[in-house]
């Protein structure tokens, strides 16, 4: 039974499968090889995901929601229609999804998976990651990092030796990781990152640089025209190094305005966004305590990294074109594969050994009796870009009189200050009552190689180990709650698989007749009216044809291919 | 333990040899499977590298990092096409002599843009370099005037131009830049009187992320001595506004945000409900209760049914104080674990643990009630004197607690451990 690798993306997904004479990228029912993270409900209650849903994220976009990967890891919940969705159901869907894809393509099911996470993506949202796999029934054999992942598709093609930086930027996220190749060992010198940096900011900057120069705020916008708004600027964005004069037609709140879409435009706007992405790089070279010279290799991953500033600067870091030979979009997907083939028939990789960081430091709250207003301060016990798996134990006092219980709060940051870095959950264990100081408990926190964390607390005295899963971490379910919710996403169907590409063509002709007017808009009308009396005759050869004349012609109509 | 032998090989000053043998062991050893021996064999293999890494004695050049010149420092002209390797941050040329306090006046003239030393005597080069050095002196007589006006400080907007000034993307401008901007802020910030009049955290993280300060601390310290430095980055540790992960979600009816499920917390003592407030809060919800079903009951009996008004309100009365009780053993059950009367006064229904009671415990806290106040008169008199633990809640084991008073308490007391 095969294990496939997925990458599940801010903006798309793709998943691929180890076979034979290498890694395969599973095409979607719609025969592409990525398919965008958007999940929505159409109005007969079925299931829409991929590019027809994203092609409905202007006409109902109260009903379909894209780029939820942010929301990974927390409490909030998105909306579509009635129905309430949490980030991880949302991933579930896309999984799903996913998986059916594979289930077609290799005639076979499909339970395990690899799935990447970004480097930095941190504990809680690593078990989002995990529980959305299981919710989309997939067990998830491994987390592994996108950079890491995009190293082994690298490593794997070039069988190079020498030292590797990789930036990974995509649409919500930024990696950088620096590892080594030898001797097929894959080693991890350092990850660092920024979990909010990604394509859709540098999007999200050029709509407000657009609304501040008319003076208007996003809430004067009706839905539709902000999610046009921001479909434009996406395919600007792309097209930007080629064309770097572009008018656009905007229609923002009652107005309908020329926006000149230049490069230097771009460029100021995107500036301080480039220097944010600068930082981890800066902060990932320190930690390998590598000078640049020694880097052998520049790779740039992720759809993001195709930004021509993005690359000149980086250029100017390191004093040398980075390399991209493999589609950017897909080679994180292609490095899941190939793990998820390292797990399930090791014999063929079995000369490949990796190893891989903790990207954060994770620590406990101890009492601040300097500063007792600024809260508790943040004891580190594993220390960032230490190997994994590891295992670290530190002691700690109690601090009260009579102290009948400690609580051990779990952080993840480099501040000195616990407010200030990402709360991971807590457990309580029971102490003997004593003198302040008397009684102590070791904490161990054990680090595995999905990048998961493990909590144990010992109390010294008694010698009581209290191995508790982190509790009230955010975005966690317990038991009744996930079976809860997989009933839910349960009764959530798609159409049928052959259905789905006039649905992507009819979702994509809804689009064009929006954001078109006067004749086009007419003519669009036209051809779809017509097309749905073709499919209802229900007659397969001419649907076939009908369906690749209106194909053609929307081709003519879009110009650009925007997904 | 001695690296070599965990390694299995002779003590070696060859990486390649180090990297050799640690490559072989390492895949008896994988890291998924042998979590502790692989610990092991990778500080083993880190511990040799570091010792073949180490300076031989008979070597001349104690560090080969320093024979290579490094070309930023020569060639300050960033010429896209002609990228060139950064290795550190380059060295200021110019800003290394700090002008006290009271020279304050003299900095303007002594403090010369960045040195670029031309090495393209090119005209060309020329006009450019001079760009550069008008566009520094123009953004810092605007940082300037901007720190002049109490009122411009505080808003972000004012300090904008920081983001969208050119050449930033160039790292020889952006560090004599931030440099610069780095040393007004502080000196700024180690003068204000009060705290208020500081340029404030979310604009010092701001030139943060432009100039990446923290980045490089180290030099700063060294530079601007631990008083101006601290007057910086105290203030930016304050800055608790985090990314909002709402943002940049596209689509869906709503975006619903829910604060990080409260983790329950264990306050040192908790205060039992006021007596008084109790009362106040059973009034209001036996009121609540009458308003929405009472008068709907009584309506509907008088104008639907045509009994008379009487029957109707001793009936209006009956079901209201049924009501109550059903809705009593909800609420307090649920997750707001209080009546809406009792959750505004801010008590809250508790088993003797300080947990949720739940519905099952919660019924038998709603039979107790109903023996012991509404059935027995002399209950309301005895709870007088029951300290606020009555007495259906002690038949009951449940506590009614002064949850925000306990909550307050405990926050002006210590978030201790």
């Amino acid at each position: 039974m095969a294990v496939i690798g997925i990458d599940l993306g801010t903006t798309n997904s793709a998943c691929g499968v180890l076979g034979e004479e290498g890694v395969t990228l599973i095409p979607n029912r719609l025969g592409d090889v990525l398919t965008p993270s958007v999940v929505g409900l159409d109005s007969a209650g079925k299931l829409v995901v991929g590019r027809t849903a994203k092609e409905r994220l202007i006409n109902h976009s109260d009903r379909t929601v894209a780029a939820f990967k942010r929301l990974m890891g927390t409490d909030h919940k998105v909306a579509l229609g009635r129905q309430m969705f949490s980030a991880t159901e949302l991933s579930a869907l896309v999984l799903r999804s996913l998986k059916e894809d594979a289930e077609a393509h290799l005639g076979e099911t499909v339970t395990e998976a690899v799935i990447s996470v970004p480097a930095y993506f941190n504990d809680n949202q690593r078990h989002a990651t995990k529980l959305a796999g299981e919710l989309a029934g997939l067990k998830v054999e491994r987390l592994i990092n996108e950079p890491t992942a995009a190293a082994i598709a690298y490593g794997l093609h070039d069988k190079r030796e020498g030292n590797f930086l990789i930036l990974d930027m995509g649409g919500g996220t930024f990696d950088v990781s620096i590892l080594e190749f030898f001797d097929g060992i894959m080693e991890v010198h350092a990850s660092a990152g920024d979990n909010f940096l990604g394509g859709e900011d540098f999007v999200e900057a050029m709509i407000d640089s657009v609304l501040k120069e008319q003076g208007m705020g996003r809430d004067q916008l009706s839905p539709r025209q902000l999610q046009n708004l921001t479909m434009q600027m996406e395919t600007a964005k792309r097209r930007i190094s080629q064309h770097p004069e572009q008018r656009l037609q905007l229609e923002v709140g009652k107005q309908k305005i020329e926006w000149a879409a230049t490069a230097e435009w771009f460029e100021k706007l995107a500036t301080p966004l480039l220097l944010r992405s600068k930082r981890p790089i800066e902060r990932a070279m320190r930690d390998a305590d590598l000078p640049p010279q020694k880097i052998d290799e520049v790779v740039l991953v992720g759809g993001s990294t195709r930004m021509s500033l993005f690359r000149s600067m980086v250029g100017r870091m390191f004093g040398r074109l980075p390399s991209c030979h493999l589609d950017p979009d897909t080679v994180v997907a292609m490095g899941a594969a190939i793990q998820a083939g390292l797990k399930s028939r090791s014999a063929a990789l079995e000369d490949i050994v990796l190893t891989d960081v903790c990207p954060y430091t994770l620590g406990t709250g101890v009492i601040n009796e300097d500063s007792p207003e600024q809260g508790e301060y943040f004891m580190p016990i594993i220390e960032r870009n230490t190997v994994v798996p590891v295992s670290v134990v530190r002691r700690v006092w109690t601090a009260h009189e009579n102290q009948t219980e400690v609580r051990v709060d779990v952080y993840q940051g480099e501040n000195r200050l616990v407010k200030k870095n990402v709360y991971l959950g807590e457990t309580s264990v029971p102490v003997p009552k004593g003198p302040k100081g008397e009684e102590a408990v070791d904490i161990r926190y054990s680090y595995d190689m999905n990048g998961l964390l493990e909590v144990d607390v010992t109390v010294v005295s008694s010698g009581k180990t209290h191995n508790k899963l982190i509790e009230f971490s955010p975005g966690a379910l317990n038991e009744e709650e996930k079976a809860s919710a997989l009933q839910k996403l349960s009764k959530l169907k798609f159409h049928p698989r052959e259905d789905e590409e006039n649905r992507a063509l009819i979702a994509r002709g809804e689009r064009l007749y929006e954001s078109s007017l006067g004749e086009r808009r007419e003519t669009i009308a036209r051809l779809l009216g017509n097309f749905d009396r073709v499919l209802e005759r229900q007659n397969p050869a001419e649907i076939k044809k009908a369906r690749a004349r209106l194909q053609e012609v929307f081709d003519e109509l879009d110009g650009e291919d925007w997904i | 333990m001695d690296p070599w032998a965990l390694l299995g090989i002779e003590p070696s000053d060859d990486a390649r040899a180090i990297k050799r043998a640690y490559a072989k062991k390492l895949k008896q050893t994988r890291p998924d499977e042998k979590p502790q021996e692989f610990q092991q064999l990778h500080s083993a293999y880190k511990r040799a590298l570091t010792i073949a890494e180490r300076p031989q004695p008979m070597m001349e050049s104690p560090q080969p990092v320093i024979e290579s010149p490094q070309p930023v420092i020569e060639s300050p002209q960033p010429i896209i096409e002609n990228p060139q390797p950064v290795v550190e941050r380059p060295q200021p040329a110019m800003e290394t002599q700090q002008p006290s306090p009271q020279e304050e006046t003299a900095v303007a003239e002594r403090e010369a843009p960045p040195e670029l030393p031309p090495e393209q005597d090119s005209a060309a080069a020329e006009t450019e370099r001079q760009k550069r050095i008008d566009e520094y002196r123009q953004v810092l007589e605007q940082v300037d005037r901007a720190l002049e006006s109490d009122r411009l400080i505080g808003m972000e907007e004012t300090w904008r131009f920081l983001a969208e000034c050119s050449y930033l993307l160039e790292e020889e401008f952006n560090w004599n830049l931030g440099l610069g901007v780095f040393e007004r802020f502080a000196r700024f910030n180690s003068e204000a009187p009060e705290k208020g009049s500081q340029v404030a955290a979310n604009i010092l993280v701001h030139g943060d992320m432009l100039f990446g300060w923290s980045e490089s601390r180290g030099y700063l310290y060294r530079e601007f001595g631990e008083a101006l430095c601290n007057a910086v980055f105290d203030v930016m540790e304050g800055d608790l506004q985090s990314v909002d992960p709402l943002q940049g979600v596209r689509g869906g009816r709503k975006l619903v945000e829910q604060k990080p499920r409260p983790a329950e917390e264990s306050l040192d003592y908790y205060y039992f409900g006021n007596l008084l407030g109790r009362a106040f809060a059973l009034l209001l919800d036996v009121f609540l209760v009458y308003v929405v079903v009472g008068l709907t009951t009584s309506v509907v009996m008088i104008k639907a049914m045509g009994k008379s008004e009487g029957d109707a309100s001793f009936t209006a009365l009956s079901v209201s104080i049924l009501g109550y009780l059903v809705l009593a053993w909800i609420a307090e059950g649920s997750r707001w674990q209080a009546t809406p009367a009792k959750y505004l006064l801010g008590y809250r229904v508790t088993d003797r643990h300080f947990k949720r009671v739940g519905y099952p415990h919660g019924l038998w806290r709603i039979f107790s009630f109903m023996f012991t106040l509404p059935l027995f008169k002399i209950g309301w008199f005895i709870n007088c004197f029951l300290g606020g633990n009555l007495l259906h809640d002690r038949l009951s084991r449940t506590y009614v607690i002064d949850y925000r008073k306990s909550r307050e308490e405990y926050l002006k007391g210590n978030g201790g451990q």
